[in-house]
């Protein structure tokens, strides 16, 4: 063979080898063009797993969801620091400022332990509370109304993992005080003046917190007594408030099924969305939904009810764990889940925040109900009793009520009226004086106008 | 002879079959990867017979193409830390620090090394959202949560090298950065805000707000990823004509931007996920601006 022939064949081996080569180009660059034509744009890393994505659903990834951790909240929160009391007053920045010192002291002395204080009398009993009210330093918070003590704890928490002590009493204000040490304990009095010391598990620095550092043009306001038997702290001054504006979802989104509010609404009771029926009542202002086990109401009124007619939805569905050995979800596990159950419910990122009011417990049938009343920077939000009411048989939810707010705050201000002379003017106009009847800051509807301000609104103990 | 011109002739072939199926994958590449103009146009008419006004380059016509990412806090304590160190690394005196649990999260005081009585400020961390508040012992002033945009050209250069170099000390990812994004100042007091970025673009949310009073850095309140991601996922976006449908349409009156930042959700444990999301800014009815977010996922 001749250098003529060996070049030859040395170009037909490279095009043949460059053919070859073409040709698995040409399969390649068809078979990425078949792909993305059936396929579409693809990715070669994996996409999100199940149980990652159902988290991000759960918890309203959507939206802008704000995750509430917080189930209870003082409508009160304020200081003494010699003969000043300042406390915040409906203002969003002052309650957190405050809040952010005290929750800490709360959680700390609601873990540890705590002893009834006995009292010989009633006097005894009023001459004890007279001498709180008038020690020269504490940090006081006040409730709606009585909590039984065994909430706090899985209330305040984010943490499953929690122990809470047994501690069956009930709340409706703590002072927090000063040992000789400098460190913090407390007295828990209930609505009725029953108190309980509360010592913490840790020690716990008072610090210092001063009313000078407060001021009362930055949303805090002075504070005293309502009269001398009271434990009920007044705002003594007058202050600006924000004014707000409040929509209910069936407002918003109206009943039909086909809105996605009311198909989380089935995804949140297990209502099977295949086998639903729907009719409204006869006066069109609810809206019904029935499956073979629930039935699912949608008020004009704005309220949401779920009724199950069999076990109910295990609550497994609304927490992260499933029951442990004892077979049994605890006090603690029960509550976590109805705070996130309210928190899936939240649907629309309000403001506002569901809270603890009242619990009901019957051993007998295993059987709890929780009220919840719905609060934005400490002012209710309904003069409702309680905006929210949920019931739970064994490890299962059987029924719950609930108002879907949408509570927005408005860059409009109105004035809060000094609240001591209103109480006065509430006494003397319906010329009763108890220091039993509490006074509570209510969203009030301006006439002829779709915003709301801050007024001030009686509860009794009959309502 | 004969073989050559055969194997010529297949080389032709599929060099021509070669680039047509490129440019054919190319073309619905492209496709797959923008919004068809004429949607674009339909939904700018179909806001506008709704009273909404629209201009239809406002609609990002790419599709978003972000990944989502999870990163897994250590714990409270290390957060805190990290958080507590990056900011006494720029005080010019030695310090050390106490602990405290808190109910979600970890408190931390700052004390003068050469002084121990002598608190010089204290830190309040939060586990569930990675927020904190820095306050300094000297003053009183109040926290300033509210993001600040605009008028970064006035910041002082001093005070902008102090919240750099806290801000650089945050930072270990190569992708996380940040971006100084406002500033307001008086006589005495001045605020500057920063946002933490992911990859070139904001995560929604996620600021810092530092207050400076005089000179000194008083006050500063937010949150910070201080993690790098340990997995990556791929999920199709909402693309921008979708997402203009999520915001409540009845109470808009003009649509002004549409952008994809990122923003941070808790997941389960300590995990966290960065998320791509919508940012949409709009003018409600009553006149006044508003900026929402909607995950892209």
């Amino acid at each position: 063979m001749n250098l003529s022939q060996k070049l030859k064949t040395f170009v037909l081996r490279a095009e043949i080898a460059l053919a070859v080569v073409l040709f698995f180009l040409m399969l390649y660059a068809c078979g990425k063009y078949i792909d993305i034509k059936i396929n579409g744009k693809t990715s070669s890393l994996p996409p999100i797993p199940e149980y990652q994505k159902q988290i991000l659903l759960k918890t309203g990834a959507a939206e802008n969801k704000v995750y509430i951790d917080n189930m209870i909240e003082p409508l009160f929160i304020g200081f003494k620091d010699g003969d000043t009391g300042i406390c915040a007053t409906f203002d969003k920045e002052a309650r957190a400022s405050l809040s952010n010192i005290v929750t800490p002291m709360l959680y700390s002395l609601f873990s540890g332990t705590s002893e009834k204080i006995v009292f010989d009398d009633e006097n005894k009993k009023k001459q004890f509370i007279t001498q709180l009210c008038e020690n020269e330093k504490y940090i006081l918070v006040s409730y709606y109304d009585d909590i039984p003590a065994g909430v706090f704890l899985p209330c305040l928490s984010s943490d499953y993992e929690i122990n809470p002590k047994s501690m069956y009493f009930d709340v409706q204000s703590v002072f927090i005080l000063e040992d000789e040490n400098g460190s913090i304990y407390a007295v828990a009095l209930s609505k009725d003046g029953d108190a309980n010391k509360l010592i913490p598990e840790e020690n716990i620095l008072f610090g210092k917190i001063s009313t000078q550092e407060y001021d009362i043009s930055d949303g805090y306001s002075y504070f005293s007594f309502d009269d001398q038997e009271g434990i009920q702290p007044v705002f003594v001054s007058s202050f600006i408030t924000n004014k707000y504006q409040i929509k209910t979802m069936s407002e918003k989104f109206g009943k039909n099924e086909n809105t996605f509010w009311i198909q989380d609404l089935f995804d949140i009771f297990s209502v099977n969305s295949n086998f639903v029926k729907s009719y409204s009542s006869k006066n069109d202002s609810e809206m019904i939904y029935v499956d073979d086990e629930n039935e699912l109401l949608v008020n004009d009124e704005g309220y949401v009810e779920y009724k199950a007619n069999s076990s109910g939805v295990l609550l497994e569905n609304y927490l992260d764990y499933s029951v442990g050995v004892t077979g049994k979800y605890s006090f603690a596990d029960k509550i976590f889940a109805i705070k996130n159950l309210v928190n899936l419910l939240n649907f629309d990122n309000s403001a506002h925040r569901y809270c603890v009011v009242g619990i009901d417990f019957e051993e007998k049938e295993d059987k709890l109900k929780i009220y919840l009343k719905s609060f934005i920077n400490g002012v209710s939000i309904s003069s409702y009793e309680y905006d929210a009411a949920f019931e739970i048989k064994g490890n299962y939810l059987v029924s719950a009520r609930l108002y879907v707010y949408k509570c927005t705050m408005l860059d409009e201000y109105s004035v809060c009226l000094n609240q001591s002379y209103v109480n006065n003017l509430f006494d003397e106009s319906q010329q009763i004086h108890d220091s039993e009847l509490l006074y509570y800051p209510l969203l009030e509807k301006e006439e002829m106008q779709e915003k709301y301000f801050v007024s001030w609104a009686r509860l009794s103990q009959e309502e | 002879m004969e073989n050559g011109r055969i194997v010529k002739f297949l080389i032709l072939i599929f060099a021509v079959l070669t680039a047509v199926f490129y440019l054919l994958y190319c073309r619905e590449d492209r496709r797959n990867s923008v919004l068809d103009e004429n949607f674009v146009q339909q939904t700018v008419e179909n806001l506008s017979s709704r009273g909404i006004e629209i201009d239809g380059s406002v609609i990002q016509k790419s599709l978003p193409e972000q990944k989502i990412y999870v990163f897994t806090a250590v714990n409270n304590e290390h957060y805190a830390e990290k958080v507590a160190n990056s900011f006494a690394k720029v005080f010019q005196k030695d310090t050390f620090f106490t602990k405290l649990n808190t109910p979600d999260g970890f408190s931390m005081a700052l004390y003068d090394s050469s002084d121990k009585e002598n608190e010089v400020g204290n830190f309040q961390f939060s586990q569930s959202d990675l927020s904190f508040v820095y306050s300094a012992v000297s003053s009183s002033i109040s926290k300033y949560s509210s993001v600040i945009y605009g008028n970064t050209e006035a910041i002082d250069i001093e005070k902008l090298a102090l919240v750099e170099k806290i801000l650089l000390n945050l930072n270990d990812d190569k992708n996380m950065s940040y971006k100084i994004i406002g500033s307001v100042s008086d006589n005495d007091y001045s605020i500057i805000s920063a946002v933490q970025t992911f990859e070139g673009l904001e995560i929604a949310g996620v600021y810092i707000n530092f207050v400076f009073e005089k000179n000194e850095l008083v006050n500063a309140l937010g949150s910070w990823v201080v993690y790098s991601p340990v997995a990556t996922y791929h999920e199709k976006l909402i693309d921008g004509i979708n997402v203009l449908y999520k915001l409540e349409l009845d109470e808009i009156s003009r649509i002004v931007d549409e952008r994809i930042v990122y923003t941070l959700k808790k997941g389960k444990d300590n995990q966290y996920f960065i998320l791509p999301c919508w940012e949409i800014t709009a003018v409600e009815k009553s006149g006044g601006f508003i900026t929402q977010h909607f995950d892209a996922f």
